[in-house]
Protein backbone atom coordinates (compact mmCIF):
# COMPACT_ATOMS: atom_id res chain seq x y z
CA UNK A 1 0.00 0.00 0.00
CA UNK A 2 2.83 2.60 0.76
CA UNK A 3 4.78 1.68 -2.03
CA UNK A 4 1.53 1.94 -4.03
CA UNK A 5 1.06 5.46 -2.84
CA UNK A 6 4.83 6.41 -3.56
CA UNK A 7 4.25 5.58 -6.84
CA UNK A 8 1.73 8.05 -7.64
CA UNK A 9 3.55 10.56 -5.76
CA UNK A 10 1.88 10.69 -2.86
CA UNK A 11 3.43 12.97 -0.36
CA UNK A 12 2.63 11.27 2.84
CA UNK A 13 3.35 8.03 1.39
CA UNK A 14 7.03 9.05 0.65
CA UNK A 15 7.52 10.93 3.67
CA UNK A 16 6.92 8.05 5.61
CA UNK A 17 9.06 5.68 3.76
CA UNK A 18 11.75 8.63 3.93
CA UNK A 19 11.20 8.96 7.60
CA UNK A 20 10.56 5.07 8.66
CA UNK A 21 14.11 4.36 6.74
CA UNK A 22 16.51 6.42 6.42
CA UNK A 23 17.76 5.94 10.52
CA UNK A 24 17.55 2.56 9.53
CA UNK A 25 20.32 2.46 6.68
CA UNK A 26 21.81 5.09 7.99
CA UNK A 27 22.90 3.17 10.96
CA UNK A 28 23.38 0.11 8.64
CA UNK A 29 25.83 2.02 6.37
CA UNK A 30 27.55 4.06 9.78
CA UNK A 31 28.09 0.15 11.11
CA UNK A 32 29.40 -1.07 7.74
CA UNK A 33 31.40 2.45 6.88
CA UNK A 34 32.23 3.90 10.17
CA UNK A 35 32.61 7.07 8.27
CA UNK A 36 29.54 9.41 9.04
CA UNK A 37 29.96 11.21 5.70
CA UNK A 38 30.04 8.29 3.51
CA UNK A 39 26.58 6.81 5.80
CA UNK A 40 25.48 9.58 5.02
CA UNK A 41 26.10 9.40 1.37
CA UNK A 42 24.67 6.00 1.21
CA UNK A 43 21.48 6.53 2.88
CA UNK A 44 20.97 9.41 0.97
CA UNK A 45 22.32 7.73 -2.44
CA UNK A 46 19.23 5.01 -1.72
CA UNK A 47 16.49 7.18 -2.00
CA UNK A 48 17.73 8.85 -5.18
CA UNK A 49 17.63 5.37 -6.64
CA UNK A 50 14.33 4.57 -5.26
CA UNK A 51 12.98 7.69 -7.32
CA UNK A 52 15.03 6.17 -10.16
CA UNK A 53 13.32 3.18 -9.53
CA UNK A 54 9.13 4.84 -8.88
CA UNK A 55 9.90 7.06 -12.28
CA UNK A 56 11.09 4.30 -14.80
CA UNK A 57 8.21 2.41 -13.18
CA UNK A 58 10.33 -0.53 -12.67
CA UNK A 59 8.97 -0.89 -8.67
CA UNK A 60 10.95 -3.20 -6.11
CA UNK A 61 9.89 -6.58 -6.96
CA UNK A 62 11.44 -7.67 -3.16
CA UNK A 63 9.70 -5.75 -0.18
CA UNK A 64 10.51 -2.25 0.04
CA UNK A 65 12.89 -2.98 3.25
CA UNK A 66 15.01 -5.42 1.03
CA UNK A 67 15.13 -3.43 -1.90
CA UNK A 68 16.28 -0.24 0.33
CA UNK A 69 18.79 -2.60 2.18
CA UNK A 70 20.07 -4.31 -0.78
CA UNK A 71 20.88 -1.08 -3.05
CA UNK A 72 22.95 0.28 0.38
CA UNK A 73 24.89 -3.08 0.36
CA UNK A 74 25.67 -2.55 -3.33
CA UNK A 75 26.60 1.10 -2.33
CA UNK A 76 28.87 -0.06 0.34
CA UNK A 77 30.96 -2.77 -1.68
CA UNK A 78 31.12 -0.05 -4.15
CA UNK A 79 32.35 2.52 -1.48
CA UNK A 80 35.14 -0.41 -0.10
CA UNK A 81 36.16 -0.89 -3.99
CA UNK A 82 37.08 2.81 -4.66
CA UNK A 83 38.43 4.02 -0.99
CA UNK A 84 39.50 0.21 0.53
CA UNK A 85 41.29 1.85 3.20
CA UNK A 86 40.09 5.30 3.92
CA UNK A 87 37.19 3.71 6.35
CA UNK A 88 39.54 2.44 8.41
CA UNK A 89 41.22 5.44 8.80
CA UNK A 90 38.49 7.43 10.01
CA UNK A 91 36.95 6.29 13.43
CA UNK A 92 34.03 8.66 14.94
CA UNK A 93 32.50 6.04 17.53
CA UNK A 94 33.33 8.02 20.39
CA UNK A 95 31.81 11.81 22.13
CA UNK A 96 31.52 10.65 25.38
CA UNK A 97 33.00 12.51 27.95
CA UNK A 98 35.90 9.47 28.53
CA UNK A 99 39.63 10.75 29.51
CA UNK A 100 41.75 11.14 26.78
CA UNK A 101 43.90 7.77 27.42
CA UNK A 102 40.14 5.94 27.77
CA UNK A 103 39.41 7.25 24.88
CA UNK A 104 42.64 6.53 22.95
CA UNK A 105 42.41 2.88 24.28
CA UNK A 106 38.39 2.52 22.79
CA UNK A 107 39.68 4.14 19.74
CA UNK A 108 42.45 1.22 19.39
CA UNK A 109 40.07 -1.44 20.53
CA UNK A 110 37.45 -0.52 18.06
CA UNK A 111 39.96 0.26 15.37
CA UNK A 112 41.18 -3.42 15.62
CA UNK A 113 37.45 -4.80 15.59
CA UNK A 114 36.91 -2.72 12.51
CA UNK A 115 40.05 -4.02 11.03
CA UNK A 116 38.80 -7.82 12.00
CA UNK A 117 35.13 -6.81 10.61
CA UNK A 118 36.36 -6.02 6.84
CA UNK A 119 38.35 -9.69 7.19
CA UNK A 120 34.66 -11.10 7.17
CA UNK A 121 32.90 -12.31 4.07
CA UNK A 122 30.40 -9.46 2.97
CA UNK A 123 27.22 -11.64 4.09
CA UNK A 124 29.27 -11.73 7.61
CA UNK A 125 29.45 -8.19 7.86
CA UNK A 126 26.03 -7.32 6.36
CA UNK A 127 24.53 -9.87 8.80
CA UNK A 128 26.02 -8.47 11.81
CA UNK A 129 25.25 -4.94 10.94
CA UNK A 130 21.21 -5.69 10.42
CA UNK A 131 21.36 -7.80 13.85
CA UNK A 132 23.80 -6.07 16.12
CA UNK A 133 24.45 -2.71 14.32
CA UNK A 134 20.36 -1.84 13.04
CA UNK A 135 18.71 -4.76 16.15
CA UNK A 136 16.78 -6.51 13.40
CA UNK A 137 15.13 -9.80 14.50
CA UNK A 138 16.21 -12.57 13.15
CA UNK A 139 12.49 -12.82 10.60
CA UNK A 140 13.32 -9.48 9.37
CA UNK A 141 17.14 -10.12 9.37
CA UNK A 142 15.86 -12.85 6.98
CA UNK A 143 13.68 -10.77 4.72
CA UNK A 144 16.31 -8.23 3.98
CA UNK A 145 18.72 -10.65 2.82
CA UNK A 146 16.43 -13.21 1.28
CA UNK A 147 17.44 -16.02 3.10
CA UNK A 148 15.50 -18.33 5.27
CA UNK A 149 15.67 -17.52 9.16
CA UNK A 150 17.70 -21.12 9.52
CA UNK A 151 20.39 -19.79 7.38
CA UNK A 152 20.70 -16.45 8.71
CA UNK A 153 21.33 -18.10 12.16
CA UNK A 154 23.96 -20.10 10.53
CA UNK A 155 25.59 -17.47 9.36
CA UNK A 156 25.07 -14.89 12.08
CA UNK A 157 26.69 -17.80 14.31
CA UNK A 158 29.67 -18.16 11.82
CA UNK A 159 30.05 -14.41 11.72
CA UNK A 160 30.57 -14.08 15.21
CA UNK A 161 33.16 -17.45 15.34
CA UNK A 162 35.07 -15.81 12.27
CA UNK A 163 34.62 -12.28 13.89
CA UNK A 164 36.51 -14.00 17.43
CA UNK A 165 39.12 -15.86 15.59
CA UNK A 166 39.94 -12.54 13.63
CA UNK A 167 40.47 -11.21 16.91
CA UNK A 168 42.57 -13.66 18.19
CA UNK A 169 39.95 -14.80 20.88
CA UNK A 170 40.38 -18.39 21.64
CA UNK A 171 37.86 -20.90 20.07
CA UNK A 172 37.37 -24.07 18.52
CA UNK A 173 34.81 -23.23 15.72
CA UNK B 1 28.06 -29.81 17.66
CA UNK B 2 27.87 -26.71 15.51
CA UNK B 3 24.44 -26.89 14.76
CA UNK B 4 23.92 -27.27 18.80
CA UNK B 5 26.52 -23.77 19.25
CA UNK B 6 24.53 -22.05 17.03
CA UNK B 7 21.23 -22.70 18.35
CA UNK B 8 22.59 -21.99 21.76
CA UNK B 9 24.27 -19.20 20.44
CA UNK B 10 21.26 -18.10 19.59
CA UNK B 11 18.95 -18.90 22.35
CA UNK B 12 21.34 -17.01 24.49
CA UNK B 13 21.31 -13.58 23.01
CA UNK B 14 17.48 -13.60 23.27
CA UNK B 15 17.60 -14.59 26.83
CA UNK B 16 20.03 -12.01 27.36
CA UNK B 17 18.21 -9.57 25.19
CA UNK B 18 14.94 -10.85 27.53
CA UNK B 19 16.57 -9.64 30.44
CA UNK B 20 18.39 -12.60 31.76
CA UNK B 21 22.04 -13.02 32.80
CA UNK B 22 24.84 -14.67 31.10
CA UNK B 23 25.10 -16.90 33.94
CA UNK B 24 21.78 -18.01 33.85
CA UNK B 25 22.23 -18.19 30.01
CA UNK B 26 25.21 -20.71 29.90
CA UNK B 27 23.75 -22.77 32.94
CA UNK B 28 21.42 -24.31 30.45
CA UNK B 29 24.19 -25.43 28.14
CA UNK B 30 27.15 -26.66 30.43
CA UNK B 31 28.70 -28.66 27.99
CA UNK B 32 29.44 -25.40 25.79
CA UNK B 33 29.86 -22.92 28.41
CA UNK B 34 33.24 -21.78 28.03
CA UNK B 35 32.55 -21.54 24.30
CA UNK B 36 29.40 -19.38 24.43
CA UNK B 37 31.05 -17.39 26.92
CA UNK B 38 33.53 -16.29 24.63
CA UNK B 39 31.03 -16.03 21.54
CA UNK B 40 28.75 -13.89 23.80
CA UNK B 41 31.50 -11.32 24.76
CA UNK B 42 32.31 -10.96 20.61
CA UNK B 43 28.40 -10.35 20.30
CA UNK B 44 28.43 -7.62 22.40
CA UNK B 45 31.54 -5.97 21.50
CA UNK B 46 29.76 -5.78 17.95
CA UNK B 47 26.29 -4.74 19.36
CA UNK B 48 28.11 -1.82 21.30
CA UNK B 49 30.01 -0.56 18.04
CA UNK B 50 26.55 0.13 16.49
CA UNK B 51 25.50 2.07 19.53
CA UNK B 52 27.16 5.16 18.74
CA UNK B 53 25.01 6.07 15.39
CA UNK B 54 23.66 9.41 15.89
CA UNK B 55 21.42 9.87 12.70
CA UNK B 56 22.87 13.51 11.62
CA UNK B 57 19.38 15.08 11.67
CA UNK B 58 20.34 18.13 8.97
CA UNK B 59 21.39 15.45 6.18
CA UNK B 60 18.37 13.57 6.87
CA UNK B 61 16.40 16.68 6.53
CA UNK B 62 18.23 17.67 3.09
CA UNK B 63 17.75 14.11 1.86
CA UNK B 64 13.86 14.09 3.07
CA UNK B 65 13.39 17.30 0.99
CA UNK B 66 15.24 16.39 -2.08
CA UNK B 67 13.08 13.01 -2.33
CA UNK B 68 10.29 14.64 -1.66
CA UNK B 69 11.02 17.06 -4.39
CA UNK B 70 11.59 14.78 -6.67
CA UNK B 71 8.77 12.71 -5.75
CA UNK B 72 6.22 15.40 -6.77
CA UNK B 73 6.94 14.45 -10.24
CA UNK B 74 5.57 10.97 -10.21
CA UNK B 75 1.96 12.32 -9.70
CA UNK B 76 0.28 12.10 -12.64
CA UNK B 77 -1.64 14.99 -14.10
CA UNK B 78 -5.38 14.23 -12.88
CA UNK B 79 -8.11 15.26 -15.25
CA UNK B 80 -9.62 18.81 -14.78
CA UNK B 81 -11.85 19.68 -12.33
CA UNK B 82 -13.01 22.90 -13.43
CA UNK B 83 -12.86 25.39 -15.71
CA UNK B 84 -11.16 28.80 -14.92
CA UNK B 85 -9.87 31.39 -16.79
CA UNK B 86 -8.59 34.38 -16.03
CA UNK B 87 -7.54 37.36 -18.28
CA UNK B 88 -4.27 38.68 -17.53
CA UNK B 89 -3.06 41.96 -18.14
CA UNK B 90 -1.29 43.12 -20.92
CA UNK B 91 1.49 44.00 -19.04
CA UNK B 92 2.09 40.75 -17.27
CA UNK B 93 2.02 39.25 -20.74
CA UNK B 94 4.81 41.28 -21.52
CA UNK B 95 6.43 40.49 -18.61
CA UNK B 96 5.87 36.61 -18.52
CA UNK B 97 7.05 36.44 -21.81
CA UNK B 98 10.40 38.18 -21.50
CA UNK B 99 10.54 36.21 -18.12
CA UNK B 100 10.26 32.66 -19.79
CA UNK B 101 12.75 33.82 -22.46
CA UNK B 102 15.61 35.29 -19.91
CA UNK B 103 14.63 31.98 -17.77
CA UNK B 104 14.65 29.99 -20.70
CA UNK B 105 17.98 30.98 -22.04
CA UNK B 106 19.84 30.04 -18.66
CA UNK B 107 18.18 26.87 -18.24
CA UNK B 108 16.16 28.38 -15.40
CA UNK B 109 12.86 27.24 -16.49
CA UNK B 110 13.54 23.29 -16.28
CA UNK B 111 15.14 24.01 -12.75
CA UNK B 112 11.99 25.60 -11.77
CA UNK B 113 9.72 23.02 -12.60
CA UNK B 114 10.21 21.15 -9.27
CA UNK B 115 10.57 24.12 -6.84
CA UNK B 116 7.99 24.88 -4.22
CA UNK B 117 6.43 27.83 -2.75
CA UNK B 118 9.06 29.87 -0.74
CA UNK B 119 12.16 28.52 -3.40
CA UNK B 120 13.91 31.27 -5.37
CA UNK B 121 12.83 29.57 -8.55
CA UNK B 122 9.20 29.14 -7.93
CA UNK B 123 8.58 32.43 -9.32
CA UNK B 124 9.88 31.59 -13.17
CA UNK B 125 7.48 28.54 -12.81
CA UNK B 126 4.50 30.39 -11.82
CA UNK B 127 5.36 32.99 -14.49
CA UNK B 128 5.81 29.96 -17.09
CA UNK B 129 2.58 28.48 -15.98
CA UNK B 130 1.09 32.16 -16.85
CA UNK B 131 2.85 32.70 -20.12
CA UNK B 132 1.73 29.09 -21.21
CA UNK B 133 -2.20 29.51 -20.67
CA UNK B 134 -1.54 32.85 -22.48
CA UNK B 135 -0.08 30.98 -25.63
CA UNK B 136 -2.67 28.34 -25.37
CA UNK B 137 -5.86 29.48 -27.57
CA UNK B 138 -8.26 26.52 -27.32
CA UNK B 139 -10.50 27.27 -24.67
CA UNK B 140 -10.83 23.66 -23.24
CA UNK B 141 -7.28 23.24 -23.76
CA UNK B 142 -6.85 26.46 -21.81
CA UNK B 143 -9.06 25.25 -19.08
CA UNK B 144 -7.41 21.73 -19.12
CA UNK B 145 -4.17 23.34 -18.46
CA UNK B 146 -5.55 25.27 -15.87
CA UNK B 147 -7.10 22.61 -14.01
CA UNK B 148 -3.59 21.04 -14.36
CA UNK B 149 -2.08 24.04 -12.69
CA UNK B 150 -4.60 24.12 -9.86
CA UNK B 151 -3.90 20.29 -8.89
CA UNK B 152 -0.14 21.35 -8.87
CA UNK B 153 -0.54 23.95 -6.21
CA UNK B 154 -3.07 21.60 -4.09
CA UNK B 155 0.65 19.23 -4.44
CA UNK B 156 2.48 21.65 -3.25
CA UNK B 157 1.07 22.72 -0.63
CA UNK B 158 0.88 19.19 0.50
CA UNK B 159 4.79 18.74 0.01
CA UNK B 160 5.57 21.69 1.65
CA UNK B 161 3.00 21.18 4.73
CA UNK B 162 4.98 17.99 4.66
CA UNK B 163 7.69 19.25 4.96
CA UNK B 164 6.66 21.48 7.21
CA UNK B 165 8.03 24.72 5.78
CA UNK B 166 6.79 27.86 6.54
CA UNK B 167 6.00 29.87 3.33
CA UNK B 168 3.07 31.59 1.40
CA UNK B 169 0.91 29.44 -0.52
CA UNK B 170 -2.30 29.41 -2.85
CA UNK B 171 -4.12 26.89 -3.79
CA UNK B 172 -7.94 25.62 -4.60
CA UNK B 173 -10.43 22.96 -3.91
CA UNK B 174 -13.42 21.72 -2.63
CA UNK B 175 -14.28 22.50 0.79
CA UNK B 176 -14.37 18.67 2.78
CA UNK B 177 -15.25 19.92 6.08
CA UNK B 178 -15.93 22.74 8.27
CA UNK B 179 -15.35 22.35 11.93
CA UNK B 180 -15.20 25.92 13.48
CA UNK B 181 -12.30 27.53 12.35
CA UNK B 182 -10.48 24.30 11.25
CA UNK B 183 -11.11 23.25 7.65
CA UNK B 184 -10.43 21.13 5.60
CA UNK B 185 -9.59 21.67 1.52
CA UNK B 186 -8.57 19.26 -1.11
CA UNK B 187 -6.82 17.30 2.20
CA UNK B 188 -5.10 20.43 3.44
CA UNK B 189 -6.41 21.33 6.90
CA UNK B 190 -6.75 25.88 6.92
CA UNK B 191 -7.07 27.61 9.84
CA UNK B 192 -9.07 30.40 10.16
CA UNK B 193 -8.43 33.27 12.02
CA UNK B 194 -10.15 36.81 12.61
CA UNK B 195 -7.55 38.41 10.07
CA UNK B 196 -8.71 36.18 7.69
CA UNK B 197 -10.98 37.68 4.35
CA UNK B 198 -13.75 35.63 3.72
CA UNK B 199 -15.22 36.32 -0.14
CA UNK B 200 -18.79 34.98 -0.92
CA UNK B 201 -20.58 32.12 1.21
CA UNK B 202 -18.35 28.99 1.73
CA UNK B 203 -20.01 25.71 2.59
CA UNK B 204 -19.58 21.94 2.50
CA UNK B 205 -18.33 21.03 -1.36
CA UNK B 206 -17.59 24.44 -2.88
CA UNK B 207 -14.95 25.34 -4.66
CA UNK B 208 -13.20 27.98 -3.13
CA UNK B 209 -9.62 29.44 -3.55
CA UNK B 210 -7.23 29.83 -0.40
CA UNK B 211 -4.11 32.15 0.23
CA UNK B 212 -2.27 31.51 3.80
CA UNK B 213 1.00 30.45 5.04
CA UNK B 214 1.54 26.98 5.79
CA UNK B 215 2.60 26.35 9.21
CA UNK B 216 5.07 24.29 10.93
CA UNK B 217 2.44 22.08 12.46
CA UNK B 218 1.02 21.04 8.77
CA UNK B 219 -1.80 23.38 8.95
CA UNK B 220 -2.65 26.39 6.09
CA UNK B 221 -3.30 29.90 7.90
CA UNK B 222 -5.68 31.62 5.57
CA UNK B 223 -5.27 34.65 5.04
CA UNK B 224 -8.18 34.87 2.31
CA UNK B 225 -10.54 32.26 1.10
CA UNK B 226 -12.47 32.96 -1.60
CA UNK B 227 -15.80 30.76 -3.32
CA UNK B 228 -15.15 30.17 -6.98
CA UNK B 229 -18.12 27.89 -7.16
CA UNK B 230 -20.93 27.37 -4.85
CA UNK B 231 -20.71 23.92 -5.61
CA UNK B 232 -23.83 21.13 -5.54
CA UNK B 233 -26.23 21.47 -2.22
CA UNK B 234 -25.28 19.97 0.79
CA UNK B 235 -27.07 16.58 1.71
CA UNK B 236 -31.01 18.21 3.13
CA UNK B 237 -30.54 16.25 6.68
CA UNK B 238 -27.27 18.73 7.99
CA UNK B 239 -26.92 22.06 8.30
CA UNK B 240 -25.01 24.53 6.34
CA UNK B 241 -22.19 26.18 7.96
CA UNK B 242 -21.61 29.74 6.54
CA UNK B 243 -18.28 31.51 6.92
CA UNK B 244 -18.86 33.03 9.98
CA UNK B 245 -17.86 29.86 10.79
CA UNK B 246 -19.96 29.39 13.99
CA UNK B 247 -21.11 26.06 12.64
CA UNK B 248 -19.73 23.24 14.24
CA UNK B 249 -20.41 20.70 11.44
CA UNK B 250 -18.23 17.61 11.82
CA UNK B 251 -16.73 16.72 14.84
CA UNK B 252 -13.61 15.58 15.40
CA UNK B 253 -10.88 14.48 18.16
CA UNK B 254 -8.66 17.59 17.39
CA UNK B 255 -9.79 20.48 19.39
CA UNK B 256 -10.61 23.46 17.43
CA UNK B 257 -7.90 26.64 17.22
CA UNK B 258 -7.94 29.44 19.73
CA UNK B 259 -7.38 32.15 17.57
CA UNK B 260 -11.51 33.04 17.57
CA UNK B 261 -14.54 32.12 19.64
CA UNK B 262 -15.65 28.79 19.79
CA UNK B 263 -18.18 27.90 18.13
CA UNK B 264 -21.90 29.10 19.35
CA UNK B 265 -23.72 25.83 18.84
CA UNK B 266 -23.71 22.57 20.76
CA UNK B 267 -21.89 19.90 18.62
CA UNK B 268 -24.12 17.89 16.06
CA UNK B 269 -24.21 14.09 16.45
CA UNK B 270 -21.63 12.34 14.75
CA UNK B 271 -22.11 11.98 11.17
CA UNK B 272 -21.89 8.63 9.09
CA UNK B 273 -20.16 9.79 6.02
CA UNK B 274 -18.39 12.95 7.35
CA UNK B 275 -16.10 13.05 4.68
CA UNK B 276 -17.30 15.20 1.89
CA UNK B 277 -19.97 12.97 0.58
CA UNK B 278 -21.55 16.21 1.08
CA UNK B 279 -20.11 17.18 -2.20
CA UNK B 280 -21.40 14.51 -5.45
CA UNK B 281 -18.81 15.49 -7.14
CA UNK B 282 -16.03 14.48 -4.50
CA UNK B 283 -18.00 10.93 -4.47
CA UNK B 284 -17.60 10.52 -7.72
CA UNK B 285 -14.06 10.94 -7.56
CA UNK B 286 -13.42 8.30 -4.50
CA UNK B 287 -13.44 4.58 -4.47
CA UNK B 288 -16.05 2.30 -2.87
CA UNK B 289 -16.17 2.51 0.78
CA UNK B 290 -14.25 0.36 2.76
CA UNK B 291 -14.70 -1.32 5.81
CA UNK B 292 -12.01 -3.67 7.84
CA UNK B 293 -10.67 -3.84 11.68
CA UNK B 294 -6.72 -4.12 12.04
CA UNK B 295 -4.39 -3.16 15.24
CA UNK B 296 -3.43 0.43 15.56
CA UNK B 297 0.51 -0.28 14.31
CA UNK B 298 1.05 3.67 15.07
CA UNK B 299 -0.82 6.61 15.52
CA UNK B 300 0.13 10.44 14.25
CA UNK B 301 -0.96 13.52 12.88
CA UNK B 302 -2.29 13.01 9.68
CA UNK B 303 -1.65 9.01 9.12
CA UNK B 304 -2.14 6.05 11.38
CA UNK B 305 -0.97 2.30 10.72
CA UNK B 306 -3.84 0.04 11.00
CA UNK B 307 -3.80 -3.59 10.16
CA UNK B 308 -1.06 -3.05 8.08
CA UNK B 309 -2.09 -0.53 6.02
CA UNK B 310 -1.69 3.73 6.37
CA UNK B 311 -4.88 5.43 7.07
CA UNK B 312 -5.41 8.84 6.32
CA UNK B 313 -7.32 11.36 9.21
CA UNK B 314 -8.57 14.25 8.39
CA UNK B 315 -10.36 17.04 10.30
CA UNK B 316 -13.84 14.79 8.88
CA UNK B 317 -12.51 11.98 10.41
CA UNK B 318 -15.07 10.54 13.23
CA UNK B 319 -13.25 8.94 15.70
CA UNK B 320 -15.33 7.76 18.36
CA UNK B 321 -13.33 6.93 21.78
CA UNK B 322 -9.43 7.36 22.24
CA UNK B 323 -8.39 4.47 20.16
CA UNK B 324 -4.51 3.57 21.24
CA UNK B 325 -1.64 1.65 19.90
CA UNK B 326 -2.26 -1.96 19.95
CA UNK B 327 -5.79 -1.37 20.52
CA UNK B 328 -8.32 -2.96 17.50
CA UNK B 329 -10.14 -0.95 15.72
CA UNK B 330 -12.84 -1.10 13.20
CA UNK B 331 -12.54 1.77 9.99
CA UNK B 332 -14.71 3.17 7.72
CA UNK B 333 -12.31 4.45 4.43
CA UNK B 334 -12.47 5.35 0.85
CA UNK B 335 -9.81 5.97 -1.21
CA UNK B 336 -8.96 9.21 -2.65
CA UNK B 337 -7.63 10.20 -6.02
CA UNK B 338 -4.24 9.35 -4.64
CA UNK B 339 -5.16 6.16 -3.49
CA UNK B 340 -4.55 7.09 -0.27
CA UNK B 341 -7.11 5.64 1.91
CA UNK B 342 -9.07 8.29 3.88
CA UNK B 343 -10.72 7.06 7.47
CA UNK B 344 -14.02 8.45 7.46
CA UNK B 345 -15.08 6.43 10.79
CA UNK B 346 -12.66 4.84 13.77
CA UNK B 347 -13.95 3.15 16.21
CA UNK B 348 -12.21 0.94 18.93
CA UNK B 349 -13.35 -2.74 18.90
CA UNK B 350 -13.96 -5.15 21.50
CA UNK B 351 -11.08 -7.62 21.44
CA UNK B 352 -12.63 -11.07 20.11
CA UNK B 353 -9.69 -12.76 21.32
CA UNK B 354 -7.74 -13.90 18.50
CA UNK B 355 -6.06 -10.44 17.02
CA UNK B 356 -3.15 -10.14 14.21
CA UNK B 357 -0.35 -11.67 15.42
CA UNK B 358 3.28 -10.39 14.07
CA UNK B 359 5.74 -12.61 13.27
CA UNK B 360 8.00 -12.06 15.89
CA UNK B 361 7.12 -9.92 19.06
CA UNK B 362 7.41 -6.21 18.76
CA UNK B 363 8.60 -3.58 21.18
CA UNK B 364 5.61 -1.87 22.34
CA UNK B 365 5.98 1.06 21.52
CA UNK B 366 5.78 0.15 18.35
CA UNK B 367 3.75 -2.95 17.48
CA UNK B 368 3.47 -4.09 13.84
CA UNK B 369 -0.26 -4.59 13.47
CA UNK B 370 -0.50 -7.16 10.67
CA UNK B 371 1.39 -10.70 9.72
CA UNK B 372 0.51 -9.45 5.91
CA UNK B 373 3.57 -9.51 4.35
CA UNK B 374 3.21 -6.45 1.92
CA UNK B 375 6.09 -4.70 -0.54
CA UNK B 376 5.88 -2.24 2.54
CA UNK B 377 5.82 -3.95 5.44
CA UNK B 378 7.04 -2.00 8.38
CA UNK B 379 10.27 -3.26 9.94
CA UNK B 380 10.67 -1.90 13.12
CA UNK B 381 13.91 -2.69 14.68
CA UNK B 382 14.24 -4.04 18.28
CA UNK B 383 16.73 -2.96 20.46
CA UNK B 384 18.06 -6.37 20.84
CA UNK B 385 17.77 -9.71 18.65
CA UNK B 386 14.52 -10.87 19.27
CA UNK B 387 14.23 -14.83 19.90
CA UNK B 388 12.59 -16.91 17.19
CA UNK B 389 11.87 -20.83 16.19
CA UNK B 390 9.72 -19.49 13.00
CA UNK B 391 11.29 -20.69 9.65
CA UNK B 392 11.11 -16.78 7.46
CA UNK B 393 10.25 -16.33 3.72
CA UNK B 394 12.77 -16.91 1.49
CA UNK B 395 11.97 -14.05 -1.11
CA UNK B 396 15.48 -12.49 -2.93
CA UNK B 397 15.66 -8.84 -3.69
CA UNK B 398 16.58 -7.76 -6.82
CA UNK B 399 17.66 -4.64 -6.10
Amino acid sequence: MLLQQARAGDARALAEIHDRYYPKLYRYAFYRLGDAAAAQDVAGEVFVRLLDTLRAERPPQSTLSGWLFGVAAHLVADHFRRAPRESLEILEWFTSGTSAAQEAEERLQHQQLRAAMRQLTAEQQEVLALRFGDGFTLEQTAEIMGKSVNAVKALQFRATAALRRTLGETGND
Amino acid sequence: MTDELTEAFDDCLNALAAGASLDDCLAHYPALRDELRSLIQVAGTAQAMGASATIPQPAEMSSRAKFLAGGAQLRPASPPRRARWRPVPRAAVALAVLALVVAGTGGGVAASAQSLPGDALYSVKRTVEQTQLLFTLDEDSRAQLQAEFDERRVQEVQTVTVQKRTTRVEFSGQVESMEGERWSVAHVTVLLSPETRVEGTPSLGASVEVSGTSQPDGTVLASLIAVTDEGAPVTPTRSTPTASATTRVVPTSTPPPTVTPLSTETASPAPANPLPGASPTSTAEEGEEEEFTGLVGSISANVWRIGGQDVTITPATEISGSPQVGQMVKVKAVRDRSGALVARHIEIKEATGQPEKSPTPQPPKTPEPSVTHEADETHEPSETPKPTRTPGPTRTPTP
